[in-house]
């Protein structure tokens, strides 16, 4: 952290390499230091931590390891459906989520569902320490919240409680190593009636940081959840929805889907919300 | 954390490289895959995407896991088991995955084939009796532009098969 302080504006930190690398391959990187962090140690895998009702994931831990994690499967199993299908294993095997959140690409799925899980991220540096919620870490395409003495040294995620729901769908142009047209992620808490009592709902991957659906939570709050409701949903995302432009496809192609993947967001987590409640 | 040495300086680094322990000077900045390929001459580490992860065609195991060692420094082998397709014939006697190739027709040009050995030895090694769908799963790094793939799956689900009988 010394070295941050003193050269951290000169330097790029690396962890799995899977951004840092092909950038300095490229002589696109820069800084005249590499600052590599393999040597940190910390938990290699996601922990439970029961006490403050969270999973924590350090700077370290690989894909690999929060797809292959019995904790994440058993409480975040979104989060593990979206780790199997992220990139290739051969990155997932070496690639880090801490990595991926600073190398804030905005064509990538983690941000946006870590932001609707309200994820809360522990920065550090020589002076000490401070929080940042995920849903306000990525500031544009490459640019985060993060100054140039500090590191993410960890993601801690608050366990859902048992009346809660996680959704997340995205849209790619295939099945394995593309990087989703969008994607949209969905946190439902419903009461013992059924209604919904709180929202979170993102998209990530048009714009060129994750996008809360604040009018869409707005819509569903106080509502049961089932039947007609979709067609609004998907008009109010096209209509806030902000644009990042994508060679890959139009904006109001984006923006259609974008609203479909919100819905089908919200429909999983509803659901899931339900699974939970009604018990095993 | 370990301040690196600025870019452009060198390191020792010692690994064991296909079985054998190697010591090397490599450049801090030098990628695992000009590592291998250049230095070493090892050629079945090969590039088609030019370095940005999305072919497969550079994948290497270290310690056991599919790797890509176009998006790694050299200097992260410190330590590790390296082991390329040169590693998986004995002598003469091909490996069963090698075999299993041959057999079911699963390479044409074969520019992607040491890769795909390497990423489907990880996943036996793994997962000794994969679902098809795991197949296609463990292979989703690895581009093919001659197969269509169906082979291949079909020549990992052999050796698979093989392997337990």
């Amino acid at each position: 952290m010394d070295f941050l302080a003193e050269r951290g504006s000169d330097s790029s930190i690396l962890a799995g390499g899977m951004s840092i690398v092909p950038a300095l391959k490229r002589g696109l990187l820069t800084r005249r230091f590499i600052v590599n962090i393999k040597g940190i140690g910390g938990s290699s895998a996601p922990v439970l931590d029961a006490t403050n009702a969270q999973l924590t994931i350090g700077a370290l831990v690989r894909h690999r390891e929060i797809e292959t994690s019995p904790v994440i499967a058993e409480h975040l199993p979104a989060l593990r459906a979206l780790e199997e299908r992220l990139a290739s294993i051969q990155i997932r095997n070496h690639g880090t989520l801490a990595g991926n959140l600073c190398a804030a690409e905005s064509w990538s799925d983690p941000p946006c569902l870590l932001a609707a899980l309200d994820a809360s991220l522990l920065v550090v540096t020589a002076r000490g320490e401070r929080r940042v919620s995920a849903a306000d870490w990525i500031l544009g395409e490459g640019e985060t919240r993060r100054q140039p003495d500090e590191m993410l040294l960890r993601i801690d995620i608050p366990l859902p409680a048992a009346n809660v729901g996680i959704g997340h769908a995205r849209v790619a142009a295939r099945q394995g190593l593309a990087r989703p047209l969008a994607c949209a992620a969905a946190r439902m808490t419903l009461s013992e009636s059924g209604r919904v009592t709180a929202a979170r709902v993102f998209v990530g991957a048009v714009g060129p940081r994750p996008q809360r659906m604040t009018e869409v939570e707005a819509m569903l709050v106080g509502h049961r959840p089932d039947g007609g409701s979709s067609a609004d949903i998907e008009q109010a995302v096209s209509r806030v929805i902000e644009h990042h432009p994508d060679e890959r496809c139009s904006a109001r192609y984006k923006a259609q889907v974008a609203g479909v993947l919100v819905s089908r967001a919200v429909a999983d987590a509803v659901a899931h919300a339900k699974r939970r409640i009604a018990g095993p | 954390m370990t301040a690196s040495p600025e870019i452009g300086a060198t390191r020792e680094v010692a690994f064991s490289l296909n079985g054998t322990d190697v010591r090397v000077a490599i450049d801090v900045t030098q990628t695992a895959f000009d590592l291998l390929r250049h230095d070493f001459r090892l050629t079945s580490v090969r590039s088609a995407c030019d370095g940005i992860g999305m072919c497969g065609a550079c994948t290497i195991l270290v310690d056991g896991r599919a790797s890509p060692s176009c998006l790694m420094l050299a200097i992260d082998l410190a330590g590790a088991r390296v082991e390329t397709v040169d590693a998986l014939a004995e002598g003469e006697r091909l490996h069963p995955l090698q075999q299993a190739f041959v057999a079911k027709g699963a390479l044409q040009c074969g520019y992607c084939t040491a890769g795909m050995l390497l990423a489907a030895k990880a996943l036996l090694d793994d997962t000794p009796r994969p679902t098809r769908e795991q197949i296609a799963r463990a292979l989703t790094g690895n581009l093919c532009r001659c197969t269509g793939y169906a082979k291949i799956i079909d020549a990992v689900e052999t050796a698979a098969r093989e392997a337990k009988s």
